[in-house]
């Protein structure tokens, strides 16, 4: 159900950067990093614009009008998925938001449901000291796949 | 102040520096890195051998301010006593003034405020190899990261042309290409560290390092690197590391104008390859490597987005031919050089 609920990011935690309609995060606690692609990153500076969930999905509404179900659904999805990776968190209500950011330039009008990968191939990172590795049998096999794969949204 | 807390620490470093170079050995250099200079003053010979191999490029009499000073001392060659901290302590920890990184045997701490850096070590026969190839690494990143520069996990190489930047998680090509690319005629800006600067007119790499890390089988397929080798008697764990300062100095260059970022890949197989990649792709490759190894910034990602946003950005995928990724990478730099 949507409600009031308004999300803030910690900011010792993640950090995070747009750039091309796709951002990047990080969770410096973890070590987990991920990718927002597809709306997503537009849904995200909506979110941490501070605007409720509701007024998030009505202006990806509005920005989408063709596609108001759809549109709904993954946002609402998305959020929860942000929420249960720990990437946003709730603000107290009646936080003041500022103001929305405007549809990215490089938008082509099309409704992209947005995607959220996760990363995990750096949480070593945190639990060692930095000693890198191909694969045992050196160059030029490779190492490991990264562990990574979308949530579903 | 109280034991512990940050200024706490601060302050039983301070003076534990204090009484370590009481012994009057104490040793000033000043680390020359592009336009800026860091003073670093080890309290004993003992340390400062043990960790200034791999800054000789940098090395310098001291001379006109420094950003910042840092003052290294030991326990073990100096007999004064460690700081009053459990030293099995591991982590991070920052306030708006100080950063401090403890591992074992060792506490990096810097005061903002007084661009003044501690580093304490238990013994200098005891320091990790990693730490003794890449010395003073927290204070060095602590002491040059602003908004507009910060170092970047990534290697460069380049000439008279320009620089490319490469950068990817470890195990994804770095440090072989860089490698091979000295031996296809590229000078060696730095391996899995260097500094980015944003300020000037065009976006500029500062070798800090003078040295690359291997593990035993890439050199297989550079066997003309073998006589680099620091030493060969080393750990299961621990990489080989090779001195490109000590034994080609006329392959050192620093501060090239980046003309590319380049994202390599090993793909095992078949020739090599570049591509242009989208810069959030080299985002994704740029950032989470550095931030999670350089922590404890306070600042954002803003300035490896304005880098991957002033230059080009491309995937290099790397075949089984070694010297494959550098041609491609000199073929780069002519394309854009131009």
């Amino acid at each position: 159900m949507l409600g009031a609920r308004q999300f803030e990011v910690d900011p010792v935690r993640i950090v995070h950067e747009t750039i091309e309609g796709e951002t990047i995060l990080i969770d410096l606690e973890t070590g987990i990093y991920y990718s927002l692609r597809g709306s997503g990153a537009e849904i995200w500076n909506l979110l941490i614009a501070g605007i409720t969930e509701a007024e998030v999905v009505a202006e990806m509404q509005r920005r989408y009008g063709s596609e108001v179900e759809a549109v709904a659904a993954t946002t609402e999805q998305l959020i929860e998925d942000l929420l249960a990776e720990n990437l946003l968190e709730l603000a107290e209500p009646g936080t003041e938001p500022v103001s929305a950011p405007p549809r990215p330039e490089s938008a082509n009008g099309l409704f992209e449901p947005p995607t959220l990968e996760r990363y995990t191939d750096m949480e070593y990172f945190l639990l060692l000291d930095p000693i890198h590795e191909v694969h045992a049998g050196g160059w030029p096999q490779a190492a490991a796949p990264a562990a990574g794969g979308a949530l579903p949204n | 102040m109280e034991p512990g807390t940050l200024p706490g620490t601060a302050c039983d470093l301070r003076a534990g520096y204090g009484r370590a170079a009481e012994r009057g050995e104490e040793i000033c250099h000043d680390l020359v890195i592009g336009p800026w200079r860091l003073r670093v003053m080890f309290a004993s010979g003992r340390l400062a051998c043990a960790l200034t191999p791999p800054l000789t490029r940098l090395l310098a009499d001291p001379a006109s301010a420094a950003l910042a000073t840092i003052r290294v001392w030991d326990t073990a060659s100096t007999g004064a006593q460690p700081p009053p901290i459990p030293v099995e302590v591991e982590g991070d920890a920052r306030d708006d003034r100080f950063r401090v990184e403890y591992r074992t045997g060792s506490i990096s701490l810097f005061d903002c405020s007084a661009r003044t850096g501690y580093i304490w070590f238990a013994d200098p026969a005891q320091i990790d190899w990693y730490e003794r190839a890449e010395p003073l690494r927290p204070a060095i990143h602590w002491a040059l990261t602003t908004d507009r520069r910060y170092l970047a996990h990534a290697s460069g190489v380049g000439d008279d042309r320009g620089a490319v930047v490469l950068t990817g998680k470890g195990g994804a090509g770095k440090t072989t290409t860089t490698l091979a690319s000295i031996d296809a005629g590229l000078s060696f800006i730095g391996d899995n560290y260097v500094l980015l600067s944003l300020e000037g007119r065009q976006p500029v790499v500062h070798g800090i390092y003078g040295n690359a890390k291997v593990w035993p089988q890439t050199l297989q397929q550079l066997p003309g690197l073998k006589p680099y080798v620091k030493s060969w008697d080393v750990g299961p764990d621990e990489k080989l590391v090779l001195e490109i300062a000590r034994h080609r100095p006329e392959s050192l260059a620093t501060g090239l104008p980046v003309r590319a970022v380049v994202v390599p890949e090993v793909v095992g197989g078949g020739d090599a390859r570049i591509t242009p990649c989208s810069p959030a792709q080299a985002m994704l490759a740029l950032a989470p490597t550095t931030v999670l190894q350089l922590p404890l910034t306070g600042f954002g990602l803003d300035g490896m987005a304005e880098l991957l946003r002033r230059v080009p950005t491309y995937r290099l995928e790397l075949g089984r031919d070694v010297m494959g990724g550098p041609r491609l990478l000199s073929t780069l730099l002519d394309e854009l050089a131009g």
